[in-house]
This record gives C-alpha cells, sequence and structure tokens, in this order.
C-alpha cells in the first residue's frame, strides 16, 4: 500500500521577488503553485496511490478568489474519478478562508472537523487517519495531546499542521515537540506548516513534506510532497516526490579575479553553464546572482549595475533561453584595496575616503538624506517594505548603516573610473 | 624611493642600455633625443621594472617576451635593491639570477600599484591638456578643480554626473513616465485593477449558484405542460391514422365468417399435385435405359479369363529377370581374369631366375621366401651400416685435429718471450700527456701572449699621442682628481661661454647685416632723409659758396654748380619735410643699428675676455703637462688619457702574466721529454736525438701496447693448451665407442644373411635380393586375390541364377523345366506381361456394371420422392383421388386471402398506433368523432406554440445564469492578475534600490567634495599660487578665491590687482594652472606620503625658452623632494636644464638609432 503527504500547496499564491524583463518566461511563473499541485494529483493518479494526504494550508488566508477553491475540487474531481479517497486538515491559513467554508469538495475528501480530533478508518487497508483541523488562523493549544490513542494493529497516521518547537521562524501553531508524537504510539506523522522538507524521525515517522512549489528566493532547492510506502502496519519507505514546476536557486559566483564588468559577466557566464550541466531535470530556474569576492572590478560593477544586470540577462537567454529567469543580480563584492589601503595612498582619493569614513556619523548629511529619501518611503506601497528592507531603515531614520556600505563601492568606482 | 641606475636590458629595441642616474642635491635627470630614440619606452620601462612587464607587453618586438628584462638599483631611506624584472612567474631575481620574494619591491614602492603610480607620479602633455580642460569645465565648482588636480584624475565630474543622472532617470519627486519607478508603479495598478476585475467571491457564486437552481426548476414546469399537450395532439393524429386500417381488418373478419368451417390446405397445394405427375413419368423412362447398357457389359466381362498364377508369382519372375541382367557377362569376364593370373606368374618366374633359384610351383616357391622379420631386419642393417662409419671418421679426425693445436700452441708459447714494463716509463708516459698536446698548448699559450699583446696595444692606443715609458708612467705623479675636475668643469663652461657668446656674436652679426640692408632698402624706397644727409648737402652747398665768396673758385665756374647743390639741398630739405615719418623710422632702424653695432662690441669684448681666460687656463695646463712628460696634451682629453692608464696597466701586467705561463709551459715539456727518453731508453734502447716528445710519447706508448699484448697473448695460449688437453681425453674415447658400435653390426649382419639364405653377401647385393623377395611375395599375394574375390565369385552367381529359374519353371511352365536358365527367364516374363493386361480389362468392365446399377437405383429414388410430396395434402383432404383433391384446393385458396386482408388492416393499425394494441386503438377510437379532430389539433398547436416560447426564454435565461456560474470555474485570470501584481512591485523595489544606492552615492560625493575643498584649498593653493605666478612668469601674481559669487569662484590676479576667471585664461595658462595645482598636489603628498620618481614626458612642448625655465624651475623645487626624470625631445632645453641647474642636472642623450 501507499499514498502521497502532502501539505502547504498554497494554491495561486504568486511567485515574489521576479521582475519581469523582456523575454522572461513570464506565464511559466503565473500559474505555478497550481501546476505543481496538478502534478502532484497526476502523480497520484499514475502511481494508483491507495489515499492522499493534506496536512493543511491549501489556501493563502488572505486570497480572496473563489476560482481557486473550484480549480482545488476540480483537482479532487480527477481524484475522485479514479477513486484515490483524499484526508485532508485545513492549517492556520485556511481556517478563516472564505473558500474552506463555502466550497462543497467531491464526495472522496474527508476534511477533519475543527472542534475535536477525528479519525478516519479504511478498514479494507487497516488504515485509521487521526486529525484536527485550525479552527481559528491563529491556534496556538497543542492540538496533538488530544488525538485519540492508536487502533492497535491498524496502520495510524497522524495528520497535524504545527510549528512544532523550536522552529522559530514560525509563529508557535499548535505547538508540540518530536518527543510527544513519537511517545503517541502511531506509526506516521504526516505534518504540514513548515515549508521546508525535513524527516524528524523514522521511528515512528515524523515527516515535513515542505511546500510544493518555492516562491521566492528564501525557498531554493527542489519542492514537493512525499510518497510513503507501508508493508500492513509498518512504513517501508518514504521518498520525496517533487512537483515543482519552477526551482529557485542562489548562484554565489566569486568574482574576485575579475577586474571589470566583462570579465565578472563572463565568470557568471561560467557558473550559469555549469549550473544548467549539474541540474539533471529540465526544469527552469529562478535564479539570484550573488556575487562575491575581494575584487578590482567592483567599483564598476557598483557605477554599471545597470549595464551587468542586462549582460547578466542576455547571456543567461543565449545559454538557456527560457529555462532560466534571472530573478536579481546582486553585489554582495568588496572592493579589492579597502579603506586602509585607500589611506595609505595618501592621495587626493586617501583624503576622500578619510572625509568620507566621517559621513556615516555626519548628523547634517543625514539629515539631508533622510529629507530626500522620505518621499519615496511616504509614497510607496507598504508592500514594497517588505522586498526592499532600506525602505524601513530610511523610515526608521537609520541611514548611517546604509551610507556605510556604499562608501567602499563608490570609492572604488571613482578609483576606477580614474 | 629613487633609481640609482636603470638597465634596459632587454627590452624594446635596446640591448644593454644602461642609464645611471646618480643622486645629486636637485635630483633630475633629463633624459632627451629625438624622436624614436625611445623615450616613451623608457617611460614604459620604468612601470615595467617596478610593477611588473604587462601580459600583453608590445616591447617584444626584438626581444621575445620569455628573454625581456629590465634592471635597476634602487634606493629607500637609507636600504639598496640591485635586482631585475624579467617576464616569468617569479618575475624579480636578484643579480645573480636567484628569485627574489614577489613583494621584494614593497619597502621601496609602499602601496601604490601602477596605475596609482602613473596617475600620480606621471605626467605628459595630454594630460596636461586633458587637466586644463578639465578645470575649464569645472571652472565654478573649486572642490572639483582641487580634488582633479589633486588626485591627477579628470573623472570626478563625469561619474558625479551619472550617479545623478541616473538617480533621476530611476525616481524623483515629480512623476514622470520617463522613470522606472513610475513606470512600474503604473504596471501596478493595471494589474491592480486586473485583480480586482477577476477576483470572484465566495458569495458571488453561491448567488449565482442560486439563481441558476431557481431558473431550471420554472424551466421543468413549463416543460411538463409542453409535454402533456404533446401527447394529446398525438393521440388525436394516431386516432386518425389508424382509421382506414381498422375499418378492413373489421369488413374481412366479417366475410370470413360467413364462409364457414373449411380444410385449409397449403398454399402450394395446387402446384405440387401439378410437379408429382410431371416427377414420377420422366423418371421410370431414365430406369429403362439403364437396365439394357448393364446387360451389354455382363456378357463382355464374363468372356475374359485371367492367369491369376503368374501374377501371384510376379515378384519371384521379375527378380529372375533382374539377376538374368546381371550375369550376362560372367563369363567373358572370368576369361580375362585368368590371362591377368598367367601374366603375374611369369613375372615371378623371371624373379626366381634372377635370384638363380629353380623352377618351381607355387606352394615350394612360398616356403623358400625369408619370412618378412628377416627381410626386415636387413634393411635395418643396411640403413644404419652408413651413419656407423661416419660416426667413426669424425671421431678420429676431431681426435687428430685436437693434438695437432697443442703441438701448434706449445710451440707459440715457447717463442713468445716476457717483456717488463717499468713504473718510471708509465710515470714518465703520464706526465707527458698532463701537459697535452705540445703543438697546440704552445700554439694556446701563443695566442694569450698575443692577445695580451694586442690589448696592451689597445690600452695603448687609448693613450693618444701621448705615451711614455710604461715605467715613466707608472712612476706618473699626476694631478689631483679634484684639480683636475676644477680646471676641467672652468674650462668647459669658458668653452661654453664662448659658444653662447660666438653664437650670440654671430647672431648680432648676422642681424646687423640684415639691418643695414634693410635700412638701405627703407631708404631706397622711402627716399627718406635723414637730419645727418640734410646736414650734410646744406655743409657741401656752404662750402661751395665759401669757395666762390673767397675766391679760390670764379662765380662762372662755380655758379651752375652751386645753384644745382641749392637745389639740391632745398630738394632735400622739402624731402625731408614731406617724408618726416618715413625720416623718423628709417632714424629709428638706424638708431637700432648703433645698438646692435655697439652690442656686437661688447659681445666681442666679452669674447675676447673669455678667450684670454681659456688661454691662462690652457697654458696652465700645459705648464702641468709638459712637466708631467706629456706636453700639448688638451684638459678635455686629460679624464680618459687618465682613465685609460688603469686599463694600460693591467693590459701590461696581463702581458707579464701571459708571457711567463708560455716560458714555464715550455720548461715543463723540456723535463718531461727528458724524463721520458731517459725511462724509454732503459727499456726499448736509445732513440734518435731529434725526437720530438709527442714523438717519444707515442714510441713509448707502443712500448708499452707491445708489452702487454705479449703478456695477454702468453696468458690466452696458456688457458687452450689446458683446454684442448683436457677436451683431447673425450675424443678419444668416443674413437673407441665408434669402432665398438661397428663390430657389434657386422656380428649382427652375419646372422641376418644367413638366415635369409644369402650367407655371407655384401650390402649391395644383399638389398638387390630383398626387392626381388618383395616384388615375389607382392605377385603372390595379387594371384591369391583374383582367383579368390573375382572368379570364383562370379561362377557362385551363374549358379545361383540357374537354380532359381528351374525352381520357378518347375511351379509354373514345367515343360520348360530342362531349357536354358535364360530361356525360362524370359518366357515367364512375357506369360506374366498378358497376365496383366487381361486383369485390367475385366476390372474396368466391372466399374460400368456397377454405374449402371447405380443409376435405375436413383431413378427409383425420384418417383418414390414425388409420391412422398404430395403426401401431406392427400392426407388433409382426405383423399387421393386427384380431381376431388384439385376442388378441395381451390376452397381452401379463397379462404386464405379473405384472412390475409383482415390481418393487414390489424398489422396496419398496430403499426401506426403508436406501440398501443389492437384492443386499445379500437377502445380509444370508441366515442371519437374524426371529423372533428382537425379542429381540435389546431387549438392544442397553438398552446404547444406558446409553451415552446416560454421554455426557450426560459432556456436561455438558464444559459445566461449558467455562463455566469461557468465564469466561475476555476480560471486562473486572478492568479495571473496577482502574479503580474507581484512582479510590479519587484520592479519598483528594483528601481526604488539603485535609486537609493546613486542617490546616497552622488551626495556622498558631492558633500565629500565641498569638504575636500574646504580643508585642501587654503595649503594647496597657497602653493599652487607661487608655481603659478613662476609659470606666468609673474603675468599673474597668485590665485585667489572669490567668496561673493556664489558658488565659491577661483580666478588669477594679475600684478595690477585685476582678477582672471578661469574661462578668461588662454588655454596655455590653464594648463600652466593645472601643473601648478599637480605640482603643488604633489609636493603635498610627498609631504605626507611616500616618494616616488616624478616623470614628466615632454610637458613644455609649446613653452618657449623663458616659460621652459620657469616650468624647470618649478620641477627643480620637486627635484628637492623627490627624483625627477625628464623626458624631452627638445635639444634647445639642454642650456636652459644646464641654466637652471647648473652642473647638478644628469642629462642622458639618446641616440635615434
Amino acid at each position: 500500500m501507499k499514498f502521497i503527504h502532502a501539505a502547504d500547496i498554497h494554491l495561486d499564491s504568486p511567485l515574489t521577488g521576479l521582475s519581469a524583463y523582456r523575454d522572461a518566461p513570464v506565464d511559466l511563473l503565473r500559474t505555478a503553485t497550481r501546476d505543481a499541485f496538478s502534478n502532484l494529483v497526476s502523480e497520484a493518479i499514475d502511481e494508483s496511490v491507495d489515499f492522499v494526504v493534506i496536512a493543511g494550508d491549501l489556501y493563502d488566508g488572505n486570497w480572496k478568489d473563489y476560482n481557486t477553491g473550484i480549480f482545488f475540487s476540480r483537482e479532487m474531481g480527477r481524484l475522485n474519478a479514479v477513486g484515490i479517497p483524499v484526508y485532508l486538515i485545513y492549517g492556520n491559513h485556511d481556517a478563516e478562508s472564505d473558500t474552506t467554508k463555502k466550497l462543497s469538495l467531491p464526495a472522496n475528501v474527508h476534511a477533519f472537523g475543527a472542534n475535536k480530533p477525528q479519525t478516519f478508518r479504511i478498514p479494507e487497508l487497516k488504515v485509521a487517519l487521526h486529525g484536527q483541523s485550525f479552527k481559528h488562523a491563529a491556534t496556538t493549544t497543542n492540538l496533538a495531546s488530544g488525538y485519540p490513542s492508536p487502533e492497535p494493529g491498524w496502520l495510524n497516521i497522524g495528520v497535524l499542521h504545527t510549528a512544532l518547537q523550536g522552529y522559530a521562524a514560525h509563529a508557535s501553531y499548535a505547538p508540540c515537540s518530536v518527543a510527544e508524537l513519537s511517545a503517541k504510539g502511531y506509526q506516521y506523522w504526516a505534518l504540514g506548516h513548515v515549508h521546508e522538507f525535513a524527516e524528524l524521525e523514522n521511528n515512528p515517522w515524523i515527516v515535513f513534506p515542505g511546500n510544493l512549489q518555492g516562491r521566492h528566493i528564501r525557498e531554493t532547492g527542489p519542492r514537493g510532497a512525499v510518497m510513503v510506502t507501508t508493508d500492513q502496519d509498518s512504513i517501508v519507505s518514504v521518498e520525496r516526490v517533487f512537483t515543482d514546476v519552477l526551482r529557485w536557486h542562489r548562484l554565489e559566483v566569486d568574482v574576485a579575479s575579475a577586474s571589470d564588468v566583462v570579465e565578472t559577466v563572463r565568470l557568471v557566464g561560467q557558473s550559469l553553464e555549469k549550473l544548467i550541466d549539474d541540474d539533471p531535470t529540465t526544469k527552469p530556474l529562478a535564479v539570484r546572482v550573488v556575487l562575491t569576492g575581494q575584487s578590482a572590478a567592483h567599483g564598476d560593477l557598483f557605477g554599471d549595475e545597470g549595464r551587468l544586470r542586462a549582460e547578466i540577462l542576455g547571456l543567461s537567454a543565449s545559454l538557456a533561453g527560457d529555462r532560466i529567469w534571472v530573478e536579481k543580480v546582486r553585489l554582495e563584492t568588496s572592493p579589492a584595496m579597502d579603506a586602509a589601503d585607500i589611506r595609505a595612498r595618501a592621495d587626493a582619493i586617501a583624503d576622500l575616503q578619510v572625509l568620507l569614513d566621517a559621513a556615516p556619523t555626519d548628523p547634517a548629511l543625514l539629515s539631508s538624506l533622510s529629507e530626500d529619501l522620505r518621499h519615496l518611503v511616504d509614497r510607496a506601497p507598504h508592500e514594497l517594505s517588505d522586498l526592499l528592507p532600506e525602505l524601513k531603515a530610511i523610515r526608521a531614520g537609520e541611514l548611517g548603516p546604509m551610507v556605510a556600505s556604499i562608501i567602499p563601492g563608490l570609492v572604488a568606482h571613482l578609483v576606477k573610473a580614474s | 624611493m629613487r633609481i640609482d641606475n636603470l638597465e634596459l636590458a632587454r627590452y624594446g629595441k635596446f640591448t644593454a642600455l644602461p642609464i645611471a642616474m646618480p643622486q645629486a642635491k636637485r635630483d633630475f635627470h633629463l633624459i632627451v633625443g629625438p624622436n624614436e630614440a625611445g623615450k616613451s619606452t623608457i617611460r614604459d620601462a620604468i612601470l615595467d621594472l617596478l610593477f611588473g612587464i604587462e601580459t600583453r607587453s608590445s616591447y617584444d618586438f626584438l626581444h621575445p617576451k620569455a628573454e625581456m628584462c629590465l634592471g635597476a638599483k634602487i634606493s629607500h631611506a637609507g636600504s639598496t635593491l640591485e635586482f631585475q624584472r624579467v617576464k616569468k612567474a617569479r618575475s624579480l631575481i636578484d643579480p645573480k639570477g636567484a628569485p627574489l620574494a614577489d613583494n621584494a619591491l614593497a619597502a621601496f614602492l609602499g602601496t601604490a600599484d601602477r596605475a596609482f603610480f602613473d596617475q600620480m607620479f606621471g605626467l605628459d602633455h595630454d594630460r596636461l591638456v586633458t587637466g586644463g580642460n578639465e578645470i575649464l569645465k569645472a571652472s565654478n565648482d573649486i572642490g572639483r578643480i582641487l580634488f582633479q588636480s589633486a588626485a591627477g584624475i579628470g573623472s570626478l565630474g563625469t561619474v558625479r554626473d551619472a550617479l545623478e543622472a541616473e538617480a533621476d532617470s530611476l525616481w524623483a519627486r515629480r512623476k514622470s513616465g520617463d522613470r522606472a519607478y513610475y513606470i512600474a508603479a503604473e504596471e501596478l495598478a493595471t494589474a491592480e485593477a486586473a485583480l480586482k476585475r477577476a477576483t470572484v467571491k465566495a458569495k458571488d457564486w453561491t448567488e449565482a449558484r442560486d439563481k441558476v437552481q431557481a431558473i431550471e426548476q420554472s424551466l421543468a414546469e413549463v416543460k411538463t405542460k409542453f409535454e402533456a399537450l404533446e401527447r394529446e395532439r398525438m393521440r388525436l393524429e394516431r386516432i386518425r391514422r389508424v382509421a382506414p386500417s381498422l375499418r378492413a381488418y373489421t369488413d374481412n373478419s366479417q366475410q370470413l365468417a360467413t364462409i364457414g368451417e373449411v380444410a385449409v390446405l397449403p398454399a402450394n397445394a395446387a402446384k405440387l399435385l401439378g410437379d408429382t405427375e410431371s416427377d414420377v413419368a420422366v423418371a421410370k423412362a431414365q430406369q429403362d435405359i439403364s437396365r439394357k447398357l448393364a446387360h451389354e457389359a455382363r456378357a463382355k466381362r464374363n468372356a475374359i479369363k485371367v492367369n491369376v498364377d503368374v501374377i501371384r508369382d510376379a515378384d519371384a519372375i521379375e527378380s529372375l529377370a533382374e539377376r538374368r541382367q546381371q550375369t550376362t557377362f560372367h563369363e567373358r569376364d572370368i576369361s580375362k581374369r585368368e590371362l591377368e593370373i598367367d601374366g603375374l606368374w611369369k613375372g615371378i618366374q623371371a624373379a626366381i631366375r634372377q635370384l638363380g633359384w629353380a623352377p618351381s610351383d607355387e606352394e615350394t616357391l612360398e616356403a623358400k621366401l625369408p619370412p618378412l622379420p628377416i627381410r626386415r631386419a636387413i634393411a635395418g642393417l643396411i640403413k644404419q651400416h652408413g651413419g656407423l662409419e661416419r660416426t667413426l671418421v669424425a671421431a678420429t679426425e676431431a681426435e687428430s685435429t685436437k693434438r695437432r693445436d697443442i703441438v701448434d700452441n706449445e710451440s707459440e708459447l715457447e717463442r713468445n718471450s716476457i717483456v717488463a714494463v717499468s713504473p718510471e716509463l708509465r710515470a714518465s708516459i703520464d706526465a707527458a700527456l698532463r701537459l697535452g698536446d705540445h703543438p697546440t698548448a704552445t700554439t694556446r699559450e701563443r695566442n694569450k701572449v698575443a692577445k695580451a699583446q694586442r690589448e696592451f696595444r689597445t690600452a695603448e692606443a687609448a693613450l693618444g699621442e701621448w705615451r711614455l715609458d710604461l715605467a715613466d708612467l707608472r712612476r706618473l705623479a699626476l694631478p689631483p682628481a679634484d684639480v683636475a675636475k676644477r680646471l676641467r668643469s672652468d674650462y668647459e663652461q669658458l668653452q661654453l661661454d664662448q659658444r653662447k657668446w660666438d653664437t650670440k656674436r654671430e647672431d648680432l652679426v648676422g642681424e646687423i647685416a640684415a639691418l643695414a640692408l634693410e635700412i638701405d632698402q627703407y631708404r631706397a624706397s622711402q627716399l627718406a632723409v635723414t637730419v645727418e644727409e640734410l646736414a650734410t648737402a646744406r655743409q657741401t652747398r656752404d662750402g661751395l659758396w665759401t669757395t666762390i665768396k673767397n675766391g679760390t673758385r670764379s662765380l662762372a665756374d662755380g655758379a651752375d654748380d652751386y645753384e644745382a647743390r641749392v637745389r639740391g639741398t632745398d630738394d632735400l630739405s622739402d624731402k625731408r619735410h614731406d617724408k618726416a615719418k618715413e625720416a623718423a623710422e628709417l632714424q629709428s632702424r638706424i638708431d637700432s643699428l648703433a645698438r646692435l653695432r655697439l652690442a656686437l662690441k661688447d659681445t666681442e669684448q666679452r669674447l675676447a675676455k673669455i678667450h684670454s681666460q681659456i688661454t691662462g687656463v690652457e697654458s696652465d695646463w700645459q705648464s702641468r703637462v709638459t712637466a708631467l712628460g706629456i706636453p700639448s696634451m688638451p684638459l678635455l682629453a686629460f679624464d680618459q688619457w687618465q682613465s685609460a692608464l688603469p686599463k694600460l696597466f693591467a693590459a701590461a701586467d696581463a702581458v707579464d702574466l701571459a708571457e711567463t705561463d708560455a716560458a714555464e709551459l715550455q720548461e715543463s715539456f723540456a723535463t718531461a721529454k727528458a724524463r721520458l727518453r731517459v725511462a724509454l731508453g732503459a727499456a726499448a734502447g736509445p732513440l734518435a736525438e731529434d725526437a720530438e716528445i709527442d714523438v717519444q710519447v707515442a714510441t713509448a706508448n707502443a712500448f708499452v701496447e707491445a708489452a702487454t699484448g705479449a703478456r695477454a697473448r702468453r696468458e690466452e695460449l696458456s688457458r687452450q693448451i689446458a683446454n684442448a688437453s683436457a677436451a683431447l681425453a673425450d675424443l678419444a674415447q668416443k674413437t673407441i665407442t665408434a669402432n665398438s658400435d661397428l663390430g657389434k653390426w657386422n656380428e649382427s649382419w652375419a646372422l641376418a644373411t644367413t638366415k635369409a639364405g644369402l650367407p655371407n653377401a655384401a650390402i649391395a647385393p644383399a638389398d638387390g635380393a630383398l626387392a626381388l623377395f618383395d616384388d615375389i611375395d607382392n605377385k603372390l599375394k595379387s594371384i591369391r586375390e583374383v582367383r579368390k574375390a573375382r572368379i570364383e565369385m562370379m561362377r557362385r552367381d551363374l549358379e545361383d541364377f540357374a537354380q532359381q529359374a528351374r525352381a520357378l519353371a518347375e511351379t509354373l511352365a514345367p515343360e520348360m523345366n530342362e531349357r536354358d536358365p535364360t530361356d525360362i527367364s524370359t518366357e515367364l516374363s512375357a506369360r506374366l506381361a498378358k497376365a496383366r493386361e487381361d486383369k485390367t480389362e475385366s476390372d474396368r468392365l466391372d466399374a460400368e456394371l456397377k454405374g449402371f446399377d447405380s443409376q435405375i437405383a436413383e431413378a427409383q429414388n425420384k418417383i418414390d420422392i414425388a409420391i412422398a410430396r404430395i403426401g401431406p395434402v392427400i392426407k388433409l383432404a382426405g383423399t387421393d383421388d386427384t380431381d376431388a383433391l384439385r376442388a378441395l384446393i381451390a376452397r381452401s385458396d379463397e379462404h386464405r386471402a379473405l384472412k390475409s386482408a383482415a390481418d393487414a388492416g390489424k398489422s396496419e393499425a398496430e403499426a401506426n398506433g403508436d406501440g398501443l394494441a389492437m384492443k386499445q386503438l379500437i377502445e380509444e377510437a370508441i366515442g371519437i368523432d374524426i371529423v372533428q379532430i382537425p379542429a381540435r389539433l389546431s387549438e392544442i398547436g397553438r398552446d404547444l406554440a406558446e409553451a415552446r416560447d416560454i421554455q426557450a426564454e426560459r432556456s436561455a435565461n438558464l444559459a445566461t445564469a449558467s455562463a455566469e456560474l461557468g465564469k466561475i470555474s476555476g480560471g486562473d485570470e486572478a492568479a495571473r492578475a496577482e502574479s503580474a501584481r507581484q512582479e510590479a512591485l519587484s520592479r519598483m523595489a528594483d528601481a526604488a534600490e539603485r535609486f537609493i544606492k546613486v542617490h546616497i552615492a552622488g551626495k556622498l560625493l558631492r558633500w565629500a567634495i565641498d569638504r575636500f575643498r574646504e580643508t585642501k584649498q587654503g595649503p594647496m593653493l597657497a602653493r599652487a599660487s607661487e608655481i603659478f605666478s613662476g609659470l606666468t612668469l609673474g603675468s599673474f601674481s597668485k590665485l585667489v578665491v572669490d567668496f561673493e559669487s556664489d558658488p565659491p569662484r577661483l580666478d588669477g590676479l594679475r600684478p595690477g590687482g585685476r582678477t582672471v576667471g578661469i574661462a578668461g585664461m588662454s588655454d596655455g595658462t590653464r594648463d600652466q594652472l593645472y601643473l601648478a595645482l599637480r605640482l603643488a598636489a604633489l609636493e603635498m603628498h610627498i609631504g605626507q606620503g611616500h616618494a616616488l620618481p616624478f616623470i614628466a614626458d615632454d610637458l613644455f612642448i609649446n613653452y618657449d625658452d623663458k616659460r621652459s625655465r620657469a616650468g624647470l624651475e618649478a620641477l627643480a623645487r620637486l627635484s628637492e623632494v623627490t627624483q625627477v626624470i625628464f623626458l624631452s625631445h627638445h635639444n634647445h632645453l639642454l642650456p636652459v636644464v644646464k641654466d637652471v641647474f647648473g652642473g647638478s642636472a644628469n642629462i642622458v642623450e639618446l641616440d635615434r638609432g
């Protein structure tokens, strides 16, 4: 017997941080989460699984479009047509979603109730699934503690949307500990909420399958669900099933050896080629190119970011066509000569460096900059602050570090331009 | 850091070019040469020397990159380093070629890299002009001017402008469709509108679904009504449709009832009756014909008698016939074989005769032949005999050869005596050989002497005509170096002055001649009259009048002349009046000429004085050199002469040394020769007196080689004798064994030949007898073979055939029993053929009879079938009378027609009755007036149309509502819109992020440059003012900042107090301003940083001597704090440099080649 365990589908949740450019594979990402979910359903049908478990967060909580629910229902209909039942719980995102409340689902879909733990039994397989949906988004009570005792002689699966304990990056939804879950006596805990794949235990099995599709640069690497194979009342194997249609990748390129934009682009090209060659799949990649290293090109890169990005985009298009979407080109290089080296020159540039060293703490300068930038910040949409932390710093009047971070590039640019 | 000396060992066109740069108080070095002399090469060489030869260096056209090499000695703060730079991984090496650490120059260069050094410490004409232009561009920004001049870069403005322009293209407070941020914001708004349009809330979906359900319900109602009307319409249509069929059914049913009971016969009964009668008649005629033919055939068959006995034994008869064929030629073959046996026997008789045996029969002969083993043994012994004989001969020969060898070797050993070589002879040879080949060594030493002498002569030639005896030269008390140097320096200076004043004098003479000519031409062209000319004319006129008045000249004689003088003077006076301006000009030029002549006089006086000084110095010098014994040596030649002395002394020493070496070598050869002669004489007898040492060595070597060879030969002979003696015993034993083997063979031979009946036979006769024995034996075997295998077998075959023939004749033809078996076989074969023919004909007639019987039976069968076919009709009719049967059949056919019509009416009614049964149709029609039906149908049609319209309307409504609901079918428009919205947000973020960066950078740069101006303008401008004033030859007294203007402005201040803005300065003045600022900044930098050599490349291209001097004076001050290397192709700068720097300037002149 085998079943699929998925979670955190976040249907129609957009991919963020990608700015379109000419020839960018826009269509690919517009429906990425849907396509990934369709892939999951197709996988279940192709593999003739016995059932599917979804451990919460079908939709984004603030997403209003009912079409998303209908799409979900339609996909469930595909499973219904081949007799595959689905057992799902609602998580923090689904709990207060209008779609969750209104949508009627096909007969093969069994949603766990939110008032108390519930058990679904599949007698012919001797499988008992225990679970409880979130009633409210902010469910911070321990739900697992109320789950019933295991059915003796049956395969017991606990379905739970939880932040567990110790996942500091997540709010403490339905907190519980691995030890507590282990002690419950179930053979498999199908967890949801944490977007990274994690196999926390294998006796019993406690698994976060991760989300189906990475949606931004913080969700890199392959994404999908897990295929669980069992032998009567024990788990034989848990294998990842990748459903994502576009993969996020952070490509660090050490450009220490480059002396200008052209050589930098050449190094990026080599890294991109290697990335393509090393990737066994043909899935499209959203790549953040991060340039690092103490480089003589730092000044050029600082002054000519626009040209750098354009050349890397052109390069990527020529190397990989639609296969690579360059999400961003981020400069994390440092100049070949540090401030001390510059000061040791004892020339006008050195004098300038000394003067600039005082800039991050010069109240008049910072005040003037703050005044200039406040107009930008005040009129920017709120969401822009999430994408651009600098806006928050400007709003908070914390310009010193920003100024300090710009000085090395500026000086290097000036030296290089000479 | 400074460069003490530089060597372009292999670089560009140079090979081993040394450039010394000795340090002086003013560390200034002028490298001067025409274009293409290699000044730029030297500038690049210094960069490559200090920072590594560039990968793509273009200076590898003569020396390949791998061989490029620069050398230098550099010093800094008391440390010096001598090194070479090559184009390799470890590019720094010490003078001995050992690699130095890559950072070996760090202590000398500080933190400077190539770009910094070139930018800060390098200046050429192009950069000067660019710097001047940049100053003009930045004329309203003192900070930028100061910074660009100080840093030696011109890009500050470009960088700052680019940053500010990029910031402006990204975001500004004013919204603009051209700014990246606002373009993205517009896309955001579009996407948000699309999202709003596409988003469907759960409530929208519920409403749409409820509406569809309500319409579906009302549509169902109207459909029900429509269906009821349709049913009524169909009922009435049906009644009207089936009415004729119902009538046909009832009418025919009534007529059937009238006919009453009838025996119902099959519909084809009449036809059956006719067919039966016809079939029976045809079959009976067929039977009669077949019976007649059968009778005739039976008669024929009974007439044939078949011989069955012969057929029974057919196999035996055929086997006999086959045997007859096989034995046909046996008798003839037997005769041939017997002739063959006779032939063989004759051959045997011949062999017996050769053996000398008496004739005998076969058996006797067989008994007499020796048995095969004896014959084989004799053959084997014959084969063995030759080998045994050869072995014996070989063993005997080997033994005797070995004995001869021993005797020969012992004889040679006795002849070969022992010769001894003494150790003294060997030592003498070694000693002679160590000296080498005498003529070669002698020539080598002579060459050394000759070379040293040549070098001495060369050194001596360097003394020029002032040569003395070497001993005198060594004793010579030369004037102290400083004295000579001072004298030389003074003398050179005087000569320089003399050349300068000579040039001046020549210039003046030229100018005077030119001006005099100019005056003459002016005077001629302008007819100007000078005061002196007028005065002279008047004086002449008045003088003539005086001679007339005092009677020296008569009036008549002088009147005309006087009148002419009066007119001439008046004319001159008039002219002078008319041409007053030209006269003034002419006068001015004449005055100038007078000044030039005065200057010429002064110059000549100076020249005379210098000449006198030179003569004084020369006289002083001559007295000194006369005292030294080298009279007439010029002062300027002395340095070179003096510096040639050490080389001369060294060359003289070298000659002495070479001659001593040559003499010592000859002495060594003589000693070795004498020693060898004595030793060789003792060993090999006296040699010729005049034998050279190499002949002696060859003779001695030959003697030693002969002695060594003789010893080796004796040793070899002794070894060979010992080996041969040992081998001789073995060889003797082999001879004995061979003799013994031959004896044994002879015994075996005698025994075998005796057994074969050939006692004491020699080998050849025995060998022949063996061949005859084999021949006889083979022929006897052949005779037996022919007899047994051929003749006897054929006779057995003939016998078997005869027996078989008689046995068959006994059974089948006893009358032939005594006849020839061949005849019996032939007759029996003929009888068998006849019996077989009879049997075939009998069988054919039997088959024919069987066919006729079958035809008769078949005709009978047809008759039976025809009668059986009409049987059931007869049975139904109850009579087999043919006429009665025909009447009954006609009545039955009428009944059937009525029944069929009634059934057809029923079937048609039911077929058109929409599935209703006959009974239901009849009941449905009861009470219905057919005439009224059309009116009723018309009414129903109207009701139906109305219902259809209502249904169509509701269906349309349902379609609309369903479409609305259908739109909410899981479409992804909202998701796509949201995705587009996120993309727009990302673009806004990208634009904002870059804006923040470049805006801050631009602002930082502006802020920092302001601060730079505030801190630097005081000291830098003060020093730059000073230099600028000097460079402009006082045309500007200083630089001032006009703080009144906004922004503050940099001006030049004229000595009269007037200010000139940068825009108002000429190009040249701006270049000078830039140079002043650069030099001021450089001095300040050197004051607080690491001093490196300043390289100025043809800075003063467009400067005249005065301004060049001013520029050099500015550099002179810089050269007091760091090394200045000035590259120029202007020879005219040489005197200016010498003037500014005196004797301290190091001048390096490069040739074009």
